[in-house]
């Protein structure tokens, strides 16, 4: 620990490679997350509720890198994800991009903006909320009714367990791996 | 292990109580409205069924107006036919072979007003609403 603090003190671009390397890691790790889910049989009761673990890596991502590095993982983990599962420019790289990107800019503003309040299970719960407000937002476009609002309420009594699950599991993986904290 | 969760549960902050809070009493008014729907002076009797493929016509059907054994319709879309299947006491929808996460039919029967099925592959919206809430589709039909 203390010798790669030094190397990194004597190396410029020891920091850049880093970064570079924990975005390459955390979206690919992203991706795998969201192909697991997408094995993982659907349980809950309201149509197209699910786990968000995905989530758990633009946490991470939000934490670790900052805002930029946070949305570098996430669109790379968007994008790859699509053209991997062959989704790239359907609908659901569609829903996946709305709920997303909302969900990173609350979490985004939860961690920064937010003055201390909130603790990573919190801001999770955010995000899960505001993933499913750009859900069905996407929905309703392409529907061009706003009937599936109607779900919002299920979905958002859903996610507190969902986003307390995954704010945990974004803990427990900080907690783990101490020496990844916060590079900017 | 419980103590070391323990020690986790304690760094839950208050802003964190606050929206769970606040998520929950909006969220359960949400889910119990429609179930007291009835009481407010709502009747299951006035409602009708919309449905509405994007880029075709809409149509409604007043529940009250089905025949006692229900109806069929099959409602043609981008992947395949659905089968809407319509009761006096509620309307639910198969989905076509094609349909690759069958969403709309694992909805199930939608019963109260503001129910909605959705299928996004097939671009199909299906939900029931109130007589008297008609507003401007009433008009333009």
């Amino acid at each position: 620990m203390q010798e790669s603090k030094i190397v990194a003190a004597n190396n410029p671009y020891s920091e850049g490679v880093r970064r570079l390397v924990l975005i390459g890691l955390l979206a690919a790790m992203g991706i795998i997350l969201h192909f697991i889910e997408s094995l993982l049989p659907a349980i809950a009761p309201v149509p197209g509720a699910k786990l968000g673990l995905a989530n758990i890596i633009t946490l991470m991502a939000l934490v670790v890198l900052g805002v930029k590095g946070g949305g570098q993982v996430l669109f790379l983990r968007i994008f790859l994800g699509a053209l991997m599962a062959g989704t790239f420019l359907t609908l659901p790289f569609y829903l996946s991009l709305a709920g997303g990107v909302l969900a990173f800019f609350s979490m985004g503003i939860g961690l920064y903006w937010g003055g201390n309040k909130f603790s990573l299970v919190g801001i999770s719960i955010l995000g899960a909320l505001s993933h499913n407000l750009g859900q069905l937002g996407a929905v309703a476009l392409i529907i061009g009714n706003l009937g599936v609002f109607y779900y919002l309420p299920y979905l958002a009594l859903l996610s507190i367990p969902t986003g307390f699950v995954v704010g945990m599991g974004a803990r427990f993986s900080l907690n783990a791996l101490p020496g990844i904290r916060r590079i900017t | 292990m419980w103590r070391r969760l323990f020690e986790h549960w304690k760094k839950i902050r208050k802003g964190d109580k606050i929206l769970v809070g606040l998520v929950l009493v909006l969220a359960l008014a949400g889910v119990l409205y429609p179930f007291f729907w009835e009481w407010f002076g709502g009747d299951i009797g006035d409602l009708q069924v919309v449905i509405n493929p994007v880029g075709s016509e809409r149509q409604r059907i007043a529940l009250a107006e089905v025949p006692e054994e229900g109806m069929e319709l099959i409602v043609p879309g981008p992947i395949g036919d659905h089968l809407v299947e319509i009761f006096r006491d509620g309307v639910r929808v198969i989905a076509p072979e094609d349909d690759p996460l069958k969403i709309c039919e694992k909805t199930g029967w939608i019963r109260r007003p503001g129910a909605t099925i959705v299928c996004v592959p097939n671009q199909l919206g299906i939900w029931l609403e109130g007589s008297d809430d008609t507003g401007l589709d009433g008009i333009s039909e």
